[in-house]
């Protein structure tokens, strides 16, 4: 069998703006309102699992990479993070807020908040889930008005990486020549 | 696939379900308070009793009876309400000063205890001896930095000789799941103060940004995945700024 290749979300920082609107495209993804509005009006709590930061004069989006080997799925002690073949989530009713996922996280990812689960109010760890039941996809990949955000596919990366280098080194060859012939 | 009945309406559930689960799953509720769906069922609380008609008749806690074939559970038979408010007269009688108990007791209808108040050194107890911090220590942190002290009217939890526990290491994970907020846990300074306990943590600071954020204790997990070594030290905040950081300079440096 194929084996199954897990998508993550990645920004291209020349596009980002830094409008915030990934954060709250996916804070209304993840209510049962679906809305930011419907989601206040209801009282439920708003939670995004991304995040805009700054660096020097660039803003950009950050959120989880879906790691293969997941440190956040190897500390959990209860399973409440878990790995399917394609990507990385958490069961919040399994979760205890123990924090260790938090700290194990190299991209600061996850983070606890108190939230409402099953119908009990409790503190539980949120991270990016790709929005696996969601028919669209991610929402904040479809909701970044400037396509800062995609959907990326590691060996896709990898081929069009390897696709660049070949042409460079194709180019490098061809300007030798020139020079040889010259 | 298991097929039962809660309350007369046919569910189908995994074999290896708990009947908590499947009353649950039919949208049944029932309280519970030593209950944690990560934690292996423990039955201490008494709240999710329930009486179970087929195959045997039996009342059992729903929280750590496995369902089986045929099945026919009744949250509201008279012997199952009964011992469900039995169970909160006496938890009300432990801990009448807690909200979660008293809020408890008025939704099955019970509004006073017939086994009188705790006596005066106790008045403010809040502790129902779930079970849950120390079974969330010992079988999901793996410190079991506290335990249960003493039996019958004696029993408490506790960290040994009650002085500090050297295993704790102040993830505060007991407080988290205390039912009934009997713990307390404070952030002070530079320390975090786990009153309950007896027990002080360090807190480590943020190399970059300089905020506590967590105990010092944790820092075996830096060990433990030697693949987070260079941001160990850093808060996530500082952890996604530098993975920001890195991901701009690769992209305007790299060739096209």
């Amino acid at each position: 069998m194929k084996k199954l290749e897990g998508p993550f979300i990645l920004v291209n920082p020349e596009r980002c703006v830094g409008c915030h609107t990934c954060e709250l495209a996916c804070a209304a993804a993840h209510t049962t309102a679906g809305t930011i509005i419907g989601a206040v009006l209801a009282g439920e709590r708003l939670h995004r699992r991304n995040w805009v930061v700054q660096v020097n004069s660039v803003k950009l989006s950050t959120q989880c990479r879906q790691c293969e080997d997941a440190p956040c799925v190897r500390v959990c002690p209860t399973g409440a993070t878990y790995r399917t073949e394609t990507y990385t989530a958490v069961d919040q009713r399994l979760c205890i807020a123990c924090r260790l996922c938090t700290m194990v996280c190299p991209f600061g990812a996850v983070h606890v908040a108190t939230t409402e689960v099953a119908g009990r109010e409790k503190r539980a760890a949120f991270k990016c889930d790709l929005c696996v039941d969601r028919p669209g996809g991610p929402a904040c990949v479809e909701a970044c008005p400037t396509k800062a955000l995609t959907l990326k596919y590691p060996t896709e990366v990898i081929r069009q990486a390897t696709l660049t280098a070949a042409k460079q080194f194709l180019g490098a060859l061809e300007s030798q020549k020139q020079l040889a012939s010259q | 696939m298991i097929n039962l009945t809660v309350n007369e309406q046919p569910v189908t559930v995994p074999e290896g379900t708990t009947i908590l689960q499947a009353v649950r799953a039919a949208g049944v509720e029932l309280p519970t308070l030593c209950f944690h769906e990560g934690l292996a069922p423990y039955g201490a609380c008494r709240l999710c009793m329930v009486s179970i008609a087929a195959p045997r008749h039996a009342l059992v806690a729903s929280c750590a009876y496995p369902v089986e074939e045929g099945l026919a559970v009744e949250t509201n038979s008279p012997e199952a309400v009964s011992a469900r408010r039995l169970a909160l007269e006496f938890l009300l009688s432990r801990c009448p000063q807690s909200e979660v108990i008293q809020e408890m007791a008025a939704q099955e209808g019970v509004t006073a205890s017939r086994f009188g108040t705790p006596p005066p050194e106790r008045a403010e107890e809040l502790c129902v001896l779930c079970g849950l911090c120390v079974r969330v220590c010992r079988e999901a942190i793996g410190a079991a930095a506290i335990g249960f002290i003493g039996r019958g009217m004696e029993r408490r939890v506790g960290t040994p000789f009650d002085i500090q526990a050297a295993t704790c290491i102040g993830c505060g994970a007991c407080a988290e799941i205390c039912p009934t907020k009997a713990i307390k846990i404070e952030d002070r300074g530079n320390k975090r103060i786990l009153h309950t306990w007896h027990t002080t943590v360090e807190l480590h600071k943020c190399p970059q940004c300089g905020k506590l954020f967590a105990p010092e204790p944790m820092a075996f997990l830096g060990e433990m995945f030697p693949e987070i070594e260079e941001q160990w030290a850093l808060c996530p905040e500082c952890r996604r700024a530098r993975t920001a950081q890195q991901w701009v300079e690769q992209r305007f440096t790299s060739p096209a």
